[in-house]
């Protein structure tokens, strides 16, 4: 017995010396975070996940940022109330400016640990949208140590975005009808002719919207990704209830409902690079001209490529692509 | 945690001074979080009720009630150290050869401390650093399992069981947790 309780207590403190994972706590959120890779290189890239309520240490289980994190540091932070936070985030404290206190809290915490390191910014999906939601209430407070964004399938433009969305999948149903005329996709056509792109920002038709993108192949192109594998769920530091538990949560909240005001792509001028999945569903690639245009960084600083095997996650599907296109970018701006 | 804790007090008094009419026995156990994070967890039970023999299904057997109070103590690498309190009622229904299926409810509390370093950064940007940072937890549970007496054993030992059941945290961002966990153990008569 007492042989098990050293035990326990040396485990615990061998754990507690780690001093790339740490949390931060920020109004009721105990937020992980996991700073992986090349340190000492002094180049940091803030990975800011999908979601809303996805995770980004189920991506880093994936290792799916492997060729960046050996040349540099990759921050991989799970969002309030995502992932695998916990405390006790209050209901009113899912909002955008919420958020952007968070990251700037993240910041000065990196800043703190790290010595003032070069930051880049990289956001997937929802995170792209927080992203560039950032960017713009940054730039009024003319951060200088944000060296780059990296914009991968981001939600920068909600309403275009759905529309787009909805679009693809009502194309992908007329060529599922005309090949098979007794195919139950005329319902689907149904459901979009009976919806405006505002009704999908809200449940329970957004949840039904992302079905009907699952179906029509929209998050994945040339190959899957199964989050939810053994590994992840019995051996990792989450247990997949957590992750499903906040990601309900939050994804309820709608928060693309209320993103769209904080977003203003002019504002950005920083070193951008948009990269897309041609056969994206949920963001289709028109995004990404859209963000390519919108954005206010001079036309040389910023750039855009499409993978063209992939969906909407470009860094799982063609991952070594993404990593060397994500290092090229980094090198010539850090 | 004010919450938490004064939800375990209220219903933990009445389950500890319930009229016991046995002798306590211990019991010592795994605790796996999830199955996979190990823990260990130590109790004290009291049988309080028993009925004689349900002889309708002509099964010879015959039902009891156990109350329960148990301190566990697991670790989820990564993640946090638990340290769970919880006071349970337990229904068994005894075979003939003393094999037995048992269900279990019962409420707790949960300590957590996180498995890593917390910081907080206050409005002027300066960090802090929490020691023995984590969160408290009203935590109930329920389980369903099955075991084997020992009538007539003269060893310490008088059962074994396997339960599988799920606690909660609450509340949990806004919301709760659930924690799937399997306990397997021996109880023991220390004055046997």
């Amino acid at each position: 017995m007492k042989k098990a309780i050293i035990g326990f207590a040396l485990l615990f403190c061998m754990q507690s010396c780690n001093q790339d994972r740490f949390m931060l706590r920020s109004n009721g959120s105990d937020m992980p975070l996991y700073v992986k890779g090349n340190v000492n290189s002094g180049v940091f890239i803030l990975f800011l996940h999908g979601g809303p309520g996805a995770s980004a240490f189920y991506d880093e289980f994936g290792g799916f940022f492997s060729d960046i994190e050996s040349k540099y540091a990759v921050v991989y932070w799970e969002q309030r109330g995502s992932g695998i936070s916990q405390g006790n985030a209050p209901k009113n404290s899912i909002n955008i400016p919420q958020y952007h206190q968070d990251i700037d809290k993240v910041f000065a915490l990196l800043n703190h640990l790290y010595h003032q390191p070069k930051i880049f910014l990289m956001g997937h999906s929802w995170g792209g949208g927080l992203g560039v939601s950032y960017l713009t209430y940054a730039s009024d407070k003319n951060f200088n140590n944000i060296k780059g964004w990296v914009e991968i399938d981001g939600l920068h433009n909600v309403p275009l975005s759905f529309s787009k969305s909805s679009q693809f999948v009502i194309n992908y149903a007329r060529q599922q009808i005309q090949q098979n005329p007794n195919s139950d996709w005329q319902s689907v056509l149904d459901f979009y002719a009976s919806k405006t792109t505002n009704d999908l920002l809200h449940y329970p038709h957004t949840d039904q919207h992302a079905k009907y993108v699952q179906k029509c192949g929209g998050y994945w192109y040339s190959k899957t990704y199964n989050y939810a594998n053994l590994n992840n769920i019995f051996f990792s530091c989450s247990t997949g209830f957590d992750f499903l538990s906040n990601n309900h949560y939050i994804h309820q909240q709608s928060l693309e409902s209320f993103l769209q005001p904080y977003i203003n792509l002019a504002k950005i001028k920083i070193p951008s690079l948009i990269l897309w999945g041609r056969h994206d569903g949920a963001i289709p690639v028109e995004l990404s001209d859209d963000a390519f245009i919108h954005i206010g960084t001079p036309t040389s600083d910023k750039s855009i490529f499409i993978f063209e095997n992939s969906a909407h996650s470009p860094y799982i599907e063609e991952k070594t692509l993404f990593n060397q296109k994500v290092v090229e970018f980094v090198n010539k701006y850090k | 945690m004010t919450r938490a804790v004064y939800l375990f007090l209220i219903v933990l008094c009445p389950l500890i001074c319930f009229g016991q009419e046995n002798k306590p026995m211990y019991d010592i156990s795994y605790f796996g979080r999830n199955l996979t994070h190990a823990g260990i967890s130590l109790g004290v039970n009291y049988r309080f009720h028993k009925t004689n023999k349900i002889d309708t299904l002509h099964l010879k057997l015959h039902s009891r009630f156990l109350s329960k109070n148990k301190f566990t103590l697991y670790y989820h690498k990564n993640n946090h150290l638990g340290l769970l309190f919880s006071s349970e009622m337990a229904y068994q229904l005894v075979f003939k050869k003393g094999i037995y299926l048992e269900l279990v409810v019962g409420l707790g509390y949960l300590r957590t401390f996180y498995d890593t370093k917390v910081f907080e950064v206050d409005n002027k940007g300066q960090v802090k650093h929490i020691p023995l940072a984590g969160a408290n937890y009203f935590a109930p549970n329920y389980a369903l399992g099955f075991g084997k007496y020992y009538w007539n054993r003269k060893s310490k030992i008088t059962s074994w069981y396997l339960n599988l059941g799920a606690y909660y945290m609450y509340p949990f961002n806004t919301k709760f947790l659930i924690n799937p966990y399997i306990q397997s153990g021996l109880t023991l008569n220390l004055k046997r």
